[in-house]
Order: structure tokens, then C-alpha cells, then sequence
């Protein structure tokens, strides 16, 4: 699979990025809108609930991330073709970022809900893990001067990382943990009520935008780095 | 009632810095991720007048 | 060029420490720990060390959260429907800690049905739903409790 990066798409999308920021400006907007003020407070936890509105989509799109991560780095494995390198390598800080929001807001919800700040429960810790794999991800990048071993190195660290992915997924399932197990599972019957699960998808397309918005800037940008780099040879 | 937002029943304290941290640090990125595209735009931009 | 050198170094060092933080919160923590809590049937099939600190969690049993005025000690059972545990504790009880829901207690084991916590966290259901919602059911009689 030596495909080249479809460039016209990329400059065509870089054309209408004010466009896209602005769309998921207005959607994050309307999310707040809907999270704060136009939705109910939960009967147990109160007004505290909202913070899953920031938490949840967070935390699904670190996941999410990580498996495009890992699916690019596995990709370039088989086709030795570069730009799955760039792909992986645009969305690492970005899943990095998430993940810490998830785990910080979540952190902050168990304050009040939990009555602790942290516990090292199976859920937590190996969420904690995916930040750690993010940043180790990015920083093999960053140390190793001989870009070809660094593509080897990451792409297998990448790769090795996945093996979180179903932990973290299933970790409320296999294990006791203070972490309540998924609302959202099946889909004929959530156990959360409409008024709340319009916030929260409205709240998710946001992140989905916010995130689009973000990888196409960071992919731009390795671009030229790599059209700089062949122009200095 | 704006002061009832604020305080959430107790809440506010906790759903308001989640909701402070989370949007900052989503300007933050956003605003250095921007900046540091069109930096590089402008960088290929001069390399390719001087090469021409 | 050292300048160079030196950034490489403290980077490669860095990420060296990033690693072995990750591994080690993987085997300190996952490995004897991996079950954040003992439900009351697993307590009774644990060898009890007085002196280690565990957790225990399940439901608060319905009609038994009572507190001491002069002790200041509060007590609950949790149950998880086959086997129950008498939990004393004394300290600050979470708000959402209620009859019926999830808890989690930390502290020692005096023997297998008896306990004495040292913090009690309460433990949340995946339900989320607005109050008039919960009183409509309850109204219906729809709303089970667990």
C-alpha cells in the first residue's frame, strides 16, 4: 500500500480550517449551553454530574486515539510506508491531552462522589498507564536522532500500548473497581435519561470536531516539516 | 439565580474548575497548535523565494 | 553540537524514567491490588492478615447505618446478598454514601465478619437519571432499589 498523502484534500481541508474551528466553536458552545444550564441535575450526585459531560467524551477519544495510533503504527509495520508515521505522530499529543483532561476531571468528580481525589483501581491506574504510553510514544520521537530506528522504536511501542486499550475498556468488568461500570454499553437501553444523553452527545460531536480540527493542523504542520527538510538537503 | 450557578448546591466549586481546566487547556492547544502551523507555512514560504 | 548532546541525554533519560514509573505502577500496584475491593463472600475465603490494610465493598444493608452519639462511631453492614460484614468507622461519611448503595471501606480486618474502617468511599452506580424522573418511577412503583 504506497499511497501518497492525498495533498489536495489536505490543502483543501487547510483552506476551510477557520471554517471548521468557528463549526466546532458554535457546537462546543451549544454543548456548555446544554451541559450547565438546560439539563437536569442527577438525583444522587446533583449538579456534580455535569462534570461527566466533560469527562466521558474525553475519555472515549483518548481511547479512540490510541487505537488509531496503534492501527497506523501496526499499518506501517506491514506497508513500511511513512506517512502512518505521520499519522501516528499527529495524533499522539493530542490523545495525550485528552487523556489527561479525562483524568483530571475525573479526578475532580471523585471528590465529591467517591469522597477521594484518586484511588488505584484497575480503571484508574491503567488510564493513568495511557497518558504514560502517550508521552513515551511522543518522546521516542523526540530522543532518537536516527529517524529510522525511531519509526521502528515507536512503531513497536505503539503497537506493544494496545494492549491497555482493552484493559482500560473492560476493567470495570473483570475487576472490583471504584470506577462504576459503563452507562453507555448497550445500545437499545442507557442507563442515563434522554434529558442528559442529549448534553453528552452533543458534548462528544464537539470533542470529535475539536479533535478533527486539531489533526488536521498537526498533520499540516509535520508536512512541511518533512517538505522543509528535503528542501534543506 | 446567578449566584445559585455559581454555587450548584455545593457543587460549583468542583464542576466549575473542571470545566475551567478542561476549556483552558483546550484554548491553550488550540491557539498553540495555530500559531506554531502558521509559523511553518511562513517558514516554507521564505525557503521557497530564496530557492527560486 | 553538546548542547545538542545534553538535550538528547536529559530526553532519552527522561522517557527511560517515564518507562520504569509506568512499569512500576503496573507491579506495585496491579499486582497484589488488582481487585480494588473484597466483596463480603471473598473476605470470608481470604486469609485475614490483622496487621494489612484491605478494602471491602458492596451494598450498605437497608435499616442498618446507625451512629453514636458519644462514641462518635458511626456503624453499617455491607452485604453483597449472601454474606455480610459489621463495619465501625469513625471520621467524615461522603454525601452519597446511603442505605442501599455501593461502598467501599478501607481499613483493617478484625476478623471476617467484623471491621473497622479507616476511610469509607461511596461507590457509584452507572444510572444517571433527573430527580422528577426517579419520582415518577417511585409514584408508578417502577423504580426497584438495588
Amino acid at each position: 500500500m504506497y499511497f501518497k498523502l492525498p495533498n489536495k484534500i489536505i490543502d483543501e481541508l487547510r483552506r476551510w480550517l477557520p471554517i471548521l474551528s468557528l463549526t466546532t466553536l458554535i457546537v462546543f458552545l451549544v454543548g456548555l449551553y446544554f451541559s450547565i444550564l438546560n439539563s437536569p441535575p442527577d438525583y444522587l450526585q446533583g449538579d456534580s454530574m455535569r462534570i461527566m459531560y466533560i469527562h466521558v467524551p474525553a475519555a472515549w477519544l483518548a481511547l479512540g486515539s490510541y487505537s488509531f495510533l496503534a492501527l497506523s503504527c501496526v499499518c506501517w509495520f506491514i506497508f513500511r510506508n511513512p506517512n502512518f508515521n505521520l499519522f501516528a505522530k499527529s495524533i499522539a499529543p493530542i490523545g495525550a491531552i485528552f487523556t489527561l483532561i479525562a483524568l483530571v476531571t475525573g479526578s475532580i468528580w471523585g471528590k465529591p462522589t467517591w469522597g477521594t481525589w484518586w484511588a488505584w483501581d484497575a480503571r484508574l491506574t491503567s488510564m493513568l498507564i495511557l497518558f504514560f504510553l502517550y508521552v513515551a510514544y511522543i518522546m521516542t520521537w523526540q530522543s532518537i536522532v536516527n529517524k529510522e530506528l525511531a519509526a521502528k522504536i515507536s512503531a513497536a511501542l505503539g503497537v506493544i500500548g494496545f494492549i491497555n486499550i482493552p484493559i482500560i475498556k473492560f476493567s470495570v468488568d473483570w475487576w472490583n473497581t471504584l470506577h462504576q461500570p459503563a452507562t453507555i454499553s448497550k445500545l437499545s437501553a442507557p442507563s442515563i435519561h434522554i434529558s442528559m444523553l442529549t448534553p453528552l452527545l452533543i458534548m462528544t460531536f464537539a470533542y470529535i470536531l475539536f479533535l478533527a480540527t486539531l489533526f488536521l493542523i498537526r498533520l499540516k504542520i509535520e508536512i512541511i516539516e518533512q517538505k522543509i527538510l528535503r528542501a534543506n538537503k | 439565580m446567578i449566584s445559585d450557578l455559581f454555587y450548584m448546591n455545593g457543587y460549583g466549586v468542583y464542576v466549575w474548575s473542571a470545566y475551567f481546566f478542561t476549556l483552558i487547556s483546550f484554548i491553550i492547544l488550540y491557539y498553540y497548535y495555530y500559531s506554531s502551523l502558521l509559523k511553518k507555512e511562513q517558514e516554507l514560504k521564505n525557503l521557497q523565494l530564496k530557492n527560486e | 553540537m553538546s548542547k545538542k548532546v545534553k538535550k538528547r541525554l536529559i530526553t532519552i533519560l527522561l522517557s527511560v524514567l517515564v518507562l520504569l514509573i509506568a512499569t512500576l505502577l503496573i507491579t506495585i500496584n496491579l499486582r497484589d491490588n488488582i481487585i480494588y475491593f473484597y466483596s463480603p463472600s471473598e473476605l470470608q475465603e481470604t486469609t485475614i492478615n490483622k496487621r494489612n490494610i484491605i478494602r471491602v465493598g458492596g451494598l450498605v444493608k437497608d435499616g442498618s447505618y446507625k451512629y453514636n452519639d458519644k462514641t462518635k462511631i458511626y456503624s453499617f453492614v455491607i452485604t453483597d446478598n449472601s454474606n455480610e460484614v459489621n463495619v465501625s468507622f469513625v471520621g467524615i461519611i461522603p454525601n452519597l454514601f446511603a442505605e442501599n448503595k455501593g461502598v467501599v471501606v478501607e481499613g483493617l480486618a478484625i476478623d471476617k465478619v467484623n471491621f473497622t474502617a479507616l476511610k469509607v468511599l461511596a461507590k457509584h452506580d452507572e444510572n444517571y437519571m433527573p430527580p422528577e424522573v426517579i419520582d415518577a418511577l417511585k409514584q408508578e412503583g417502577q423504580w426497584q432499589e438495588e
